[in-house]
């Protein structure tokens, strides 16, 4: 044990500490030499102020409670912080373009500058911080008690809760502007940080080395039930984790810290991963501490106390007055910026409304309001200490001290729906925001907050076990019968649910005032619109003497007088005040409100430049100029896209061309060439006619012929040539009639008949009923039969050529089969025996020009069929013609045809 | 001694015409009508010019000029190409692949039979 | 790799604006979401077995690793974020540099 008077001496001399680097903090930050205040590391430092006091002595009792649990208070904060640009990113730039004050300025400035507003989250945020701040007085009076061995006393409470306010009444309020950050606070807060961690490390090595023997042994030391595997990652693992995360957004200390502190964009980047790490390190030995707390402690012991306890029961004196100076830290840091971020939302949001009013009324002195303000920031200091220390007193300080922070969690949560939903919602409306606040907040107090106060409470016993007036539906616990769930997750559910279903519902069904849409549209569109534009839709008249008035009221006369300097030099204005212009009044405004909130800076601004005019077509045109900038880019997206669809029709478009006059150029150059052959052999028996008279009568008739036949063979191709060309480019329009295809098929018999006896083949045909006709041009029909018997003619080698037409009408087709004996086509020459100019292995010499057959099958298809190459199994082939079966009426057919 | 002469044309009557013109030039001919026959008769027989169409079936003249430019026995044998389709590629083709001569169809009788009876010419040396 | 890291630009956009931005963006966005899906049920559930390594629970291994690899894969996306984004510069201290301005 350690004397009490020892105790007080540490104390006392740690806060003259703490008092020292503040004040040289804010000393050397006024002389500008602050390189070290603004760094990085201070910056994640002071957001530690996360790690209160239920950290530094609650973490280990829950985690003896109820094992790993007490990681879920570390691991949403972590998730946030890593997760930075999803959210704080946001946070942090409109904190700064708008000079927000607090977490209730936000709102407010967001939902239209609505000063009701500001007044809810501020109430909301007292009721929930009251606890806290309870909480850590509970945990220094109980440290104390501990370590002195005294009985745990209400009377060392008040004089802690009388101190932590003397401190950050001398720290804290120092000035009311939001841009002047209060560097000599941050100073000690660092200073805590780097203590708190430092002493719960060092209580953590001498667990598990002094203690436990190394970390094996401690874990062997493990009660088996300590980590109830199949429970952890349970309903209350999920909404501790959600809830710890929206506590790191929603505590007003942490918007203070992390928003309204900043003074670097890019400290955000740094504490994204320093600050989880604090909390990795924070957590690292919690466990093994509480293992060696039940293992090596009398049973019975306080889990809370286990780190004072621990070095204490071992006679580590010096290591145990580390821990308390370790708690001592984390609890006074906790409540100076608590109160600090409280008492400026009262000031701002409660206090500076009225003081608007006297000020109007009477003609106060210049300066006065700031004067006003600061008091009443320094007066609410006060009171917020004193209704923790009340707290502190009615709940009895027995509940424990995770369950007290965990109170404090689910009510600043209730700010998250309005939050999240200015900043990313343009549909988010003042009614929607209040609704979601009123009522989720009044659940919260009826579900969580009274049933805290416990059983003697603000609430009548009855009222919790049987429900109000026996109404068992309303039990606080078990609303509408919703028994069984611990009392976080269901307080957490029910108000949360019910905030954001109002929030969004009451949005939804509301009209969006005008100053609430233009302050929507610079929130959300925060890193689009550049800062401070909201002057380019609002307009206000305003003499410049009643500004520079105003002005000097609230600012302080030095602060005006400079402000307004350099707004003049801005315009150009040599001597005298500025025009009162709409930016310089915008302007005004934006440094009012970083002094005293956005709604009260509005209100101030607007009684002395009079009513203002929204232009609301102005409005709408220009405060979703951004959201059309974005339709305008997507619209350039879709026209980029359009271009590159219609380049790459282009391109295959462009592409089939090239393939077509490829297939032109083939094409000429193949009829050249078979043009040239049978001239070759003209020109060159002309020749030879020509200069040989020796020639013999025999030789001379012979070559005579052969010139007369190649001449008839260029006629014919020619012909067909030319007949292609007109099928293929569609020119030559082939009329369909009704046709008797046994005409067609005799005819086409009888004039290759002469052929076929000549070849010595047999032509064997199964005639059709003179009732079957075809949709066909009669001429053109035969012109195929013509050239497909013939080729089966001529190419037919084998020893008794046949060949067969065989015919079959299936509904309304038609189909006519060439066959013959001589071993058809091979399949891979299926289609190539269609193009142009080519010649089969069967091929003759000196017959056709192989333009037959893409011929045939040319004329087929403009008449609406087909010839194509049929292979049995065998492996045999015949050409098999397809044709439309046409009416029997060939008259009505013709008529309707044309 | 009777200069011999391998022609290689698919064509029946252009076939006729150069065997007539060839023949009454002293030229003893040899007439294959596919590309395979071309190369193998070249090797056997090693005539004394080759008379090669472009368009045979089978392998193309160009591949028959390449197989037998590949062979030591025909690599240094005159070869005179014929073609139909005159076209600059087809003359830069055959220069390519060694050809001597090259003569589009329908070709003056007099330009051949003078060209293949300098390339005899030049094997005899 | 600090001597790979280019300084602040004071204004217009770094030279590459591109790829590298935008990697760096997902990266951000993507790592809270990975940390969530890891430490929440049902993934979590998993590693919730009654076994040690080296007399550590798996559990609390798994937990403070996940932890760990977020503080790590925090650092080096915001690294990437420093170097490839352009953030605002400090706000000016307006009040107080005006101030002196008015006092000189």
């Amino acid at each position: 044990m350690l004397s009490s008077d020892l105790l007080l001496a540490v104390a006392l001399g740690y806060v003259i500490i703490l008092f020292t680097v503040a004040f040289v903090g804010d000393r050397r930050a006024r002389r500008g030499g602050s390189r070290w205040l603004r760094s990085p590391l201070v910056y994640t430092l002071s957001i530690s102020v996360y790690c209160t006091s239920w950290t530094f002595y609650g973490a280990v009792g829950s985690a003896a409670r109820s094992g790993l649990e007490f990681v879920t208070i570390y691991l949403g904060p972590t998730l946030v912080f890593v997760g930075w640009w999803w959210c704080l990113r946001k946070l942090v730039r409109i904190g700064r373009v708008h000079r927000i004050t607090s977490i209730a300025d936000l709102i407010s400035s967001r939902y239209g500058k609505s000063p009701s507003l500001a007044v809810v989250v501020t109430l909301i945020a007292i009721a929930a911080t009251t606890p806290y701040i309870a909480l850590q007085l509970q945990s220094v009076t109980l440290s104390f008690a501990a370590i002195t061995g005294a009985t745990e006393e209400y009377r060392s409470a008040f004089w802690v809760a009388a101190g932590m306010a003397a401190f950050t009444i001398l720290f804290g309020t120092r000035s009311i502007d939001a841009n002047e950050r209060h560097h000599g606070v941050v100073a000690a807060i660092a200073v805590e940080a780097v203590v708190k961690l430092v002493a719960l490390l060092a209580i953590g090595v001498f667990a598990v080395w002094g203690l436990g023997g190394g970390v094996t042994a401690i874990f062997a030391e493990m009660p088996g039930d300590m980590i109830e595997v199949e429970k952890i990652f349970g309903p209350r693992w999920v909404t501790l984790t959600f809830l710890s995360a929206v506590a790191v957004l929603c505590l007003p200390r942490q918007f203070q810290v992390t928003v309204v502190e900043n003074a670097d964009e890019r400290h955000l980047v740094t504490a994204s991963w320093m600050f989880p790490l604090y909390l990795f390190l924070m957590s690292l030995f919690v466990i093994p501490i509480a293992i060696a707390g039940m293992a090596f402690l009398p049973p019975g012991s306080n889990p809370d106390l286990f780190v004072l306890n621990l070095p204490l029961a071992h006679g580590q004196d010096a290591l145990a007055l580390l821990a308390f100076i370790g708690g001592f830290s984390s609890a006074t840091s906790m409540v100076i910026v608590a109160a600090i971020a409280l008492s400026t939302m009262v000031s701002n949001h409660m206090v500076a409304p009225f003081a608007i009013k006297i000020l109007m009324k009477g003609n106060a002195a210049s300066g006065d309001v700031r004067e006003l303000l600061l008091a009443s920031r320094r007066v609410s200091i006060g009171i917020i200490l004193g209704l923790g220390y009340v707290y502190y007193e009615l709940s009895g300080g027995t509940g424990a001290l995770a369950a007290t922070g965990l109170i404090a969690f689910v009510g600043v949560a209730q700010i998250l729906p309005s939050m999240l939903g200015g900043i990313f919602w343009r549909g988010a409306t003042r009614a929607g925001a209040l609704a979601g606040l009123c009522g989720g907040g009044t659940l919260w107090l009826y579900t969580l907050f009274l049933p805290s106060l416990g059983p003697d409470g603000l609430l009548p016993t009855m009222w919790l076990i049987d429900g109000p007036f026996g109404i068992a539906l309303l039990r606080p616990q078990a609303l509408l019968g919703l028994a069984g769930a611990d009392p976080i997750v269901h307080a957490t559910v029910w108000s949360l649910g019910v905030n954001a279903v109002l929030f969004i519902g009451v949005s939804a069904m509301s009209r969006i005032e005008p100053l609430d849409r233009l302050q929507g549209a610079l929130f959300i569109d925060v890193f689009r619109s550049p800062e401070g534009e909201s002057h380019r839709f609002i307009r206000r008249e305003a003499a410049s003497e009643d500004l520079y008035v105003l002005a000097q009221r609230i600012l302080g006369a030095g602060p005006a007088r400079a402000l307004f300097k350099e707004l003049a030099q801005a315009q150009g204005v040599v001597r005298g005040l500025p025009n009162p212009t709409d930016a310089l009044i915008a302007r005004l405004e934006r440094e009012l409100s970083g002094s005293i909130g956005a709604a009260s800076a509005h209100a101030m601004v607007t009684r002395a430049a009079g009513g203002e005019v929204i232009s609301l077509t102005d409005l709408m045109d220009i405060a979703d100029e951004t959201q059309r900038l974005i339709e305008t880019s997507a619209r350039l997206a879709d026209k980029t896209r359009e271009l590159e669809r219609t380049a790459a029709e282009l391109r295959k478009v462009n592409e089939r061309l090239r393939r077509l006059d490829r297939q032109k150029d083939d094409f000429l150059s193949q009829v050249s060439h078979e043009l040239r052959t049978p001239m070759t052999s003209i020109r060159s028996f002309a020749e030879i006619l020509r200069s040989d008279a020796s020639l013999a009568p025999g030789e001379m008739r012979r070559f005579t012929s052969i010139i007369h036949d190649e001449a008839l063979r260029l006629t014919r191709l020619l012909d067909e040539i030319l007949d292609i060309s007109r099928l293929e480019a569609g020119h030559a329009a082939i009329p369909l009639r009704p046709v008797v295809l046994a005409d067609a098929l005799s005819g086409s018999i009888d004039t290759v008949s002469a052929l076929a006896r000549e070849a010595g083949v047999t032509i064997t045909a199964d005639p059709p009923p003179r009732e079957l006709w075809v949709s066909a041009d009669s001429d053109r029909l035969r012109q195929v039969l013509i050239n497909l018997l013939s080729n089966a003619i001529r190419y037919n080698t084998a020893a008794e050529p046949r060949i067969e037409l065989r015919w079959r009408a299936d509904g309304a087709r038609v189909e006519v089969d060439v066959a013959d004996n001589g071993g058809g086509v091979s399949r891979a020459e299926a289609e190539d025996i269609f193009a142009k100019f080519w010649r089969g292995s069967r091929a003759v010499e000196g017959q056709g020009a192989g333009l037959g057959l893409p011929i045939s099958r040319a004329i087929m298809r403009r008449m609406g069929g087909d010839l194509s190459v049929v292979f049995e199994d065998d492996g045999t082939s015949f050409f098999r013609i397809s044709l439309a079966n046409s009416d029997r009426h060939p008259q009505r057919r013709t008529a309707a045809a044309e | 001694m009777t200069r011999s002469v391998l022609l290689a044309e698919d064509e029946p009557h252009i076939v006729e015409a150069l065997a007539f013109l060839l023949g009454r030039a002293g030229f003893a001919v040899t007439v294959v009508s596919d590309g395979e026959a071309a190369v193998t008769k070249a090797m056997t027989e090693t005539p004394d010019v080759l008379v090669l169409d472009v368009m045979l079936p089978g392998i193309t003249g160009f591949e028959v000029l390449r197989r037998l430019r590949a062979e030591a026995v025909t690599a240094r044998l005159p070869v005179v190409m014929l073609t139909a389709k005159g076209q600059r590629e087809d003359r830069e083709t055959a220069r390519r692949w060694g050809a001597d001569m090259f003569i589009a169809k329908p070709f003056s009788n007099a330009e051949l039979v003078e060209a293949v009876t300098r390339l005899a010419g030049s094997t005899a040396r | 790799m600090t001597g790979r890291r280019r300084p602040f630009q004071r204004e217009g956009r770094p030279a590459d604006p591109g790829l590298g931005v935008r990697k760096a963006r997902d990266a951000a966005l993507a790592l809270p979401l990975i940390g969530m899906i890891l430490t929440m049920p049902p993934v979590a559930q998993i590693f919730a077995i009654d076994a040690e390594i080296g007399g550590v629970p798996v559990v609390l291994g798994y937990v403070f690793g996940v932890w760990l690899l977020l503080v790590i894969g925090a650092r080096a996306t915001g690294k990437r974020i420093l170097d490839t984004e352009t953030l605002p510069e400090p706000r000016a201290q307006a009040g107080k540099d005006a101030g002196s301005d008015a006092e000189a």
